[in-house]
C-alpha cells in the first residue's frame, strides 16, 4: 500500500533519511510491544507528512541546521576548545592582552594563534564561547525539562479538579504573573547564591555532576552557585505561562463525551489525565516549548550581562560581553561574536519553532502539502529548498 | 454601561489580593539570603560592630519572618499614607527613603518606556496592516524576518550595535547625563509632571525637549524593536482574521464603501492587539534595565542592578515591587480598554 504522502510528494534526499529514521524507530518499538507499528500505521503516516512539510520550509530547515549547531557545540565544543576557559595567558604572555581576531602570537618561544581574538585576561575568545555554549545548552535544557513539566502538572491539575485546588493554583500562577518575568527572574538571581553555594561546595556529587554539565573545573564550585540560582529563578518565573494555557485547555477538554466515559468505566484519574487529556491540550505546547528554548537562552544571555549568572572565571555569552562592553567600540570582537552566537541560537530555535507552528496545524499544513502538489502538476521543476 | 462598573469594581477588588501575594514572594526574596547584609551595609569586613548591632536592629534582621514582614509592609505603606513619610522603609546605603530613590529615577524609566512604545506602535501597526494588505508578498515575507530577528536578538548585543553606527560614527544621539529642562533650577515650570520631556514641553523649552529626543531615541528604538516585529504579526493575523469574519462580508454585500468595512474590520482587529501591547509591557520593563545598563541611563532598572551589588534589599524590595505594580497598573488599563471596546467581554 503506498502511502497517501508518496501521493503528493515527489520524495527528496531529506525525505527518504526522515523515512528511514521513522520506520527505524517503530522498528524499535514493535521489539518492546509487536504489533504497534501495524495498529499505528495512520499516525506513522502522519508523522511523516509532518515531516516532509518541515522538509519543505527552507526556514525550519535553516532554523533545524542552527539547532543541531547549537546543541553539537553545546556538548562537544568545551572538548575542542584549543584553550582551556582557566587559561589566563596575560600573567605570562603580556602580549596576550586584547588581541584582535585572526593573529598569531609569538612570545617567549610560543606561538599562540587566536581566530577570534582574547579578552582581557589573555583568554581565546573561541574558546571562551565553546564553553558558553554548554552553559546556555545545559541552562536551557535544565529550565525546559525542569519548568514547563512543572507548569503542565500543575495547570493539568488546576483545570481537571476545578474548586477549591484551581482556585488556589491560579492565584499562584496569577502572582508570579503579574511580575515582568526577567524582574522576578533577576531578583531571585540575586538572592539565592547565598543559599546554594554552601550546599554545592559540601556535596561532593553535585559539585562532580555540575562540573560536568558546565564542562568546567571542580575547582571553580563556589561559582557554581550563581549559575545554578539563574536555573532556579528562570523555572521560578516560567511554569506559570504554561500552567495557564494548560488549563485553560483543560477546562474545554475535560467536558468531552470520552471523558465522561472514561470515567464511568472506572478508569483511575491519573490515566485519564495523562492518557485522554493530555494528548489533547499538548499540541500548542509543543510549539511554545521551542520558542521558549530560545527565550530561556536570551533570558540566561539577558542575566548574565547583567552580573548575575556566570562568575568569572566561569563564563557565558552574557558574561563575554558583559566584561568585553568596557572595551566597545574599540574591541568590538567581544561584544560582536558571543552576541552572534547568542543571536544564531536563538533564531534557530524561533525559526523551527514558527515553522512547527505551521507543520503542527493540520489547516496550514495542508496548505502547504497543497501548494507542493500543486507545483507538481503545473511541472515545474523548481522545488523550494528541499535540499540542504 | 453598568455592567462596566460592575466589572471595574470585581477587576479591582481582585488587583489587591495579587498586589498582596506580589509583595510576599518580593518578601521571600528578601529573606532567602542567609547571609548578614548588615555588615555589607555597615561597610564590609572593617565596619564598627556597634553600627552592624544598630543596622541589625533598625531592620529587625534578628526578628522572625512575620514581624519582618510587618515592618517591611509597614515601611513601604507608610511611605505612600504618611505625609512625613515617617517609619519609611530606607535605602541603607544611601540613607534616603527607597521610594524617594525610585521616584528620582522614575522620570528616566518613563521616558525610556514612552519612547519604545512609540517606536513599537509607530512600526508595529503600519507594518501589519500592510503586510496584510499586501499579503504573501515580498513585505508580508520581510515582516515575519523582521519579527523573528526582533525576538531573537538579544537586548545588549543589538544596543551595542545600534550604538557603535548611531554614536560612533553618525553622532546622531548622545550618551551621556540626562537633560533637565532649566525651569526646574529656576522654579518656573507652569505645570510640573516630574517628567523631563512634557515639562520642558509646556514650558516652551523646545531645545530641551530636541536633547532629551536625541538622548532617548536610540534606547527606546533598541527597547521597542523585539516588540515591534511581534506586534506587526499580531496586528496582520488580527486584521486577517477580522476581515474574513462574516460581518464583513455582510458589509460588503450590503454595498458599504471600502472606508467603512476597513472602520470595522480595524476596530474588531484592535481588540487582541491591545491585549498583547499590555502583555508586552512586561517584557519592556525587564528589557529596561538591560538597556539602562548598556546605554548609562540612571533608571530604576540601573538602581535595581546597583543595589543588587551590595545586597541592599531594601531597594530590591522596592524596586521589584514598583515594576510589579507599573505592569499590574498597565494591564489593568488594558483590562478597561479591552472591555470598552468589545461590549461583549464581561467577567
Amino acid at each position: 500500500m503506498t502511502l497517501v504522502s508518496e501521493e503528493v510528494y515527489e520524495k527528496k534526499i531529506l525525505d527518504k533519511v526522515i523515512d528511514r529514521l521513522v520506520d527505524g524507530v517503530a522498528k524499535v518499538i514493535d521489539k518492546f510491544k509487536p504489533g504497534w507499528s501495524v495498529k499505528n500505521r495512520s499516525k506513522i503516516d502522519e508523522w511523516k507528512l509532518m515531516f516532509y512539510a518541515f522538509n519543505r520550509s527552507p526556514p525550519g530547515l535553516i532554523g533545524a541546521a542552527l539547532i543541531l549547531g547549537f546543541i553539537a557545540i553545546g556538548i562537544f565544543g568545551p572538548y575542542f576548545a584549543p584553550y582551556s576557559y582557566r587559561l589566563f595567558l596575560f600573567i605570562e604572555h603580556e602580549e596576550t592582552y586584547l588581541v584582535p581576531p585572526g593573529s598569531t602570537i609569538v612570545s617567549k618561544g610560543e606561538t599562540f594563534y587566536f581566530p577570534l581574538g582574547t579578552d582581557k585576561y589573555g583568554r581565546d575568545l573561541l574558546s571562551l564561547i565553546l564553553y558558553g555554549a554548554r552553559v546556555s545548552l545545559v541552562v536551557s535544557m535544565i529550565v525546559i525539562a525542569l519548568g514547563v513539566p512543572l507548569g503542565i502538572v500543575l495547570g493539568l491539575v488546576a483545570g481537571y479538579f476545578g474548586g477549591k485546588i484551581d482556585e488556589i493554583i491560579m492565584r499562584i500562577t496569577d502572582t508570579f504573573l503579574a511580575f515582568p518575568a526577567l524582574i522576578l527572574a533577576i531578583a531571585f538571581a540575586a538572592v539565592l547564591p547565598e543559599r546554594l553555594r554552601p550546599m554545592i561546595i559540601y556535596n561532593e556529587q553535585l559539585k562532580t555532576l555540575l562540573s560536568i554539565f558546565f564542562a568546567a573545573d571542580p575547582r571553580d564550585a563556589a561559582n557554581f552557585a550563581p549559575i545554578l540560582s539563574v536555573i532556579l529563578a528562570i523555572i521560578i518565573v516560567w511554569w506559570p505561562g504554561y500552567t495557564r494555557i494548560i488549563r485553560g485547555s483543560v477546562l474545554s477538554v475535560r467536558e468531552n463525551l470520552y471523558v465522561e466515559a472514561a470515567r464511568a468505566l472506572g478508569v483511575s484519574t491519573w490515566k485519564i489525565l495523562t492518557k485522554h487529556i493530555l494528548p489533547n491540550v499538548i499540541s500548542p505546547v509543543l510549539v511554545l516549548i521551542t520558542l521558549d528554548v530560545g527565550a530561556v537562552i536570551l533570558v540566561e544571555a539577558g542575566l548574565s550581562f547583567l552580573g548575575l549568572g556566570a562568575q568569572d572565571p566561569m563564563i557565558d555569552w552574557g558574561k563575554i560581553v558583559f566584561d568585553g562592553a568596557q572595551y566597545f567600540p574599540d574591541r568590538w570582537w567581544l561584544v560582536l561574536f558571543p552576541g552572534l552566537a547568542t543571536f544564531l541560537a536563538v533564531l534557530g530555535w524561533n525559526l523551527v519553532g514558527d515553522t512547527l507552528r505551521d507543520v503542527l496545524d493540520p489547516k496550514t499544513r495542508r496548505s502547504i502539502e497543497f501548494k507542493v502538489k500543486k507545483k507538481k502538476l503545473a511541472a515545474t521543476s523548481e522545488d523550494g529548498g528541499a535540499s540542504q | 454601561m453598568a455592567g462596566l462598573k460592575e466589572y471595574l469594581v470585581r477587576r479591582a477588588v481582585t488587583f489587591i489580593p495579587t498586589l498582596l501575594g506580589v509583595t510576599l514572594i518580593v518578601f521571600i526574596i528578601a529573606n532567602i539570603i542567609p547571609a548578614d547584609p548588615a555588615r555589607a551595609w555597615a561597610g564590609g569586613e572593617r565596619a564598627r560592630p556597634e553600627i552592624v548591632a544598630r543596622i541589625r536592629k533598625q531592620y529587625h534582621l534578628d526578628d522572625p519572618w512575620y514581624i519582618q514582614y510587618v515592618f517591611v509592609m509597614k515601611g513601604i505603606i507608610s511611605y505612600f499614607t504618611s505625609p512625613t513619610h515617617e517609619g519609611a522603609i530606607i535605602d541603607p546605603l544611601t540613607s534616603k527613603y527607597v521610594f524617594d530613590n525610585i521616584f528620582l529615577r522614575f522620570p528616566t524609566t518613563f521616558q525610556l518606556a514612552l519612547f519604545a512604545e512609540i517606536f513599537i506602535l509607530t512600526i508595529g501597526i503600519p507594518l501589519g496592516l500592510i503586510s496584510a494588505l499586501k499579503r504573501n508578498t515580498w513585505i508580508d515575507t520581510f515582516v515575519r524576518f523582521f519579527a523573528l530577528t526582533g525576538t531573537s536578538m538579544p537586548i545588549f548585543w543589538f544596543g551595542y550595535l545600534m550604538m557603535w553606527v548611531f554614536f560612533s560614527h553618525l553622532r546622531w544621539t548622545s550618551l551621556a547625563g540626562v537633560p533637565s529642562p532649566r525651569c526646574y533650577e529656576s522654579g518656573t515650570c507652569p505645570i510640573t509632571t516630574y517628567i523631563p520631556i512634557f515639562d520642558a514641553l509646556i514650558a516652551g523649552e523646545y531645545d530641551i525637549v530636541m536633547q532629551v529626543i536625541r538622548r532617548f531615541w536610540l534606547p527606546g528604538f533598541v527597547l521597542g524593536f523585539r516588540a515591534a516585529g511581534v506586534l506587526a504579526r499580531i496586528v496582520r493575523n488580527s486584521f486577517l482574521d477580522a476581515l474574513s469574519s462574516d460581518f464583513i462580508e455582510f458589509a460588503k454585500a450590503k454595498g458599504l464603501p471600502k472606508r467603512w468595512i476597513w472602520k470595522h474590520a480595524l476596530k474588531n482587529a484592535f481588540v487582541p492587539v491591545i491585549t498583547v501591547i499590555g502583555l508586552q509591557f512586561g517584557g519592556l520593563l525587564g528589557g529596561a534595565v538591560i538597556t539602562e545598563t548598556v546605554f548609562g541611563l540612571p533608571g530604576i532598572g540601573r538602581y535595581a542592578v546597583n543595589s543588587i551589588n551590595y545586597l541592599n534589599m531594601p531597594a530590591v524590595i522596592g524596586v521589584t515591587l514598583m515594576f510589579a505594580f507599573m505592569y499590574m497598573l498597565v494591564n489593568l488599563m488594558v483590562d478597561i480598554v479591552y472591555s470598552a471596546l468589545d461590549p461583549r467581554i464581561r467577567y
